[in-house]
Order: C-alpha cells, then structure tokens, then sequence
C-alpha cells in the first residue's frame, strides 16, 4: 500500500466555516487540509444532523 | 468511540479496508458522509476477527442484517451494526465482503491507501477502486466519482499517461467536472476517448478555449453525460435484485438478526 502523498500539500491549520465545508463543494479549500483533517472536519458534522439515524436509513434503505 | 473502533479492529487482527463515503473524505472527493464503511476478507478466521472486535465495541446488529456468515458475505450481503446506541457518540457501521463491480479483496488491497487520521493508520481503498464502488444508483455520487477522477492526477500511483487521461474521461459524469478537467489538464483534450460523440468532444475545446458555451453544445453534452449515468445506476439496480430478493426472503422465513441485539 502507498502512503501519504507529499504531492497534496496539505495545511493543517486553516479553518473553514460550515458554509464552506458543506455545499458547495469548494475543491480549493478542502483539498488544501490533510486527509486527517479532512476527516476529522467531516466527523465534526455529524453533530449538526437532528436525526443522524434518519439520515442513516435514507441513504442505507431508500423508500421505494 | 470512533478511535477506540479503529483500535479494536487493529487489536483483534481485522483485515479490512475503508470504503465509501469516508474514503471519498480522505481523498478530497467529499465533505461529509455519516457512516463508516468497510471491506472486510471474507475468511472465517477475518470473519471470527470482526466479530470479537465488534463484541469488545459492544455493537449491536441494526436493520435487515443476516448472520455474518462466510456465505453470507460472499453472497455480497451488507451487514449494519449500532454502535454506541442512544449515546452522544452512536454510529453506524455497513459491513460487507463482496462489495460490488471490484477485484477480490487481496488484489484491491495491493492498490490501497495507508492514511495517518485520528483514528489512527487506516487502510483506505485505492482511488480507482472507490471510483467503481461509487457507481451506485444516488445521483450525488456522481460528482464525487467525477472529483476523484480529477484527483487521480495528485496519487503518486498515477503516471499521467494516456491511460490514465482515458480512465478519467471514462469517470467525468458532470459538465463543471469536466470544464475543471480541461482547465487543470489541458493535455487531456488530446486522449479523448474515439467513442466520446462530437459534441462532447467541441464542448471540451471550447472549455479550453475559455469561450462562452453555446447551448447546442452544452444542452447536448449533458443529455450524453445524464445517459452514460442512468447506464450505470441501472447495471447497479440489476446488482442488487438478486441479492434484495434473497434479503425479503431471510427477513420473510424469520432469519434476519433482530435490530439491538447484541453481536
């Protein structure tokens, strides 16, 4: 398996609002953080869902 | 719970691989998606693995999950567990052994991604991988295969030849996508795949051109892009036909795991 890539160049350090980290997709922005960051950013998010067990089930088991 | 997961699966052996919606985070190709979800090996012994991992994080079966049978996951069955159940940190988890339209697990597994999160080192499918993965029938997953594609210029893997301008044109499903495509890689306009109609093909030089796109190109390149998706999330229904019925059938004979109870 490959590592990391140098060749992203990532930052760590600079925030996004959740405007920017949500929709639209600002390619930029994102791809500027690490993996890590990204990701961490993302887990973040979950907490502004009022139902993530909703959110689950819509996408896990559509309706028909 | 997140990290202490990733800890056990590491503690009791698993061999897995991150898919889905988080490796569309890692790389770049998404924002956010809310589920964690993973290829495991399809031996006994991986599957003996999962479970004692599963039991130390307390998980429970969630819905329309079948025993995690050796069989069962090579029948290409998803397995859903809760962890965390009606707790600040609940999450889902989507297991499965034969994920769709992909090699077997130890080929892919050779194209995979170790990627230091805090989570800990993960193995994160290749690139080229997810992109197959992600040809389901959500619509949303079509932008992000089309990010990925772009992005498969960024991994070391890539060589930037010919081949891999073609794979990307074969996985641009959007017009923004496909503009950013010419504007970042110009070399591409030069692979276009012989099948791709000439429109598309105008559409791509005007793009390079950085001129105003008339509508008889653009209404007519989206129509052809709209269509090569509706193939695939069509090939992807037929995918799970069988493998529904088959789950109708378990749920109808009572041999679905009931949800919450315990791995």
């Amino acid at each position: 398996m490959a590592a990391n890539s140098d060749r992203e160049r990532p930052v760590e350090s600079e925030a996004l609002t959740l405007r920017e980290a949500q929709s639209p997709y600002k390619a930029a922005e994102w791809l500027r953080l690490t993996p890590a960051e990204r990701l961490r950013r993302s887990w973040a998010l979950r907490s502004r869902l009022p139902n993530l067990r909703a959110a689950h089930d819509r996408k896990l088991f559509p309706k028909p | 719970m997140i990290a202490s997961f990733f800890q056990s699966l590491e503690d009791y052996g698993v061999e897995y691989l991150l898919i889905s919606g988080q490796a569309t985070v890692l790389y770049g190709a998404a924002t956010f998606s809310e589920d964690i979800d993973l290829w495991v090996n399809l031996t006994s012994e991986n599957r003996d693995r999962l479970l004692g991992a599963l039991r130390a994080c307390s998980a429970c079966h969630y819905k329309l999950t079948p025993p995690l049978t050796v069989e069962h996951l090579q029948r290409g069955h998803g397995f859903h567990y809760w962890l965390g159940r009606d707790t600040a940190d609940e999450m889902f988890l989507d297991v499965m052994g034969t994920p769709p339209r992909v090699r077997g697990f130890q080929d892919t597994q050779q194209s995979a991604r170790w990627m230091d999160t805090g989570w800990g080192r993960l193995p994160v499918v290749g690139l080229r991988d997810l992109v197959e993965l992600k040809k389901t029938q959500r619509l949303e997953d079509y932008a992000i295969i089309s990010r990925l594609a772009l992005l498969w210029f960024a991994q070391p893997e890539c060589r930037q030849q010919p081949e891999d301008f073609l794979w990307a044109w074969e996985n641009v499903f959007t017009l923004s996508e496909l503009k950013s495509f010419i504007e970042q890689r110009p070399a591409a306009l030069g692979h276009v795949p012989s099948h791709f109609p000439s429109t598309v093909r105008e559409f791509a030089q005007q793009a390079a051109a950085d001129v105003e796109m008339p509508d008889r190109l653009e209404e007519p390149a989206s129509r052809w892009l709209q269509s090569r998706m509706a193939r695939l999330q069509k090939a992807d229904r037929g995918y799970w036909r069988s493998i529904i019925a088959e789950l109708k059938r378990f749920r109808s004979q009572g041999l679905l795991v009931p949800e919450g109870q315990p791995v």
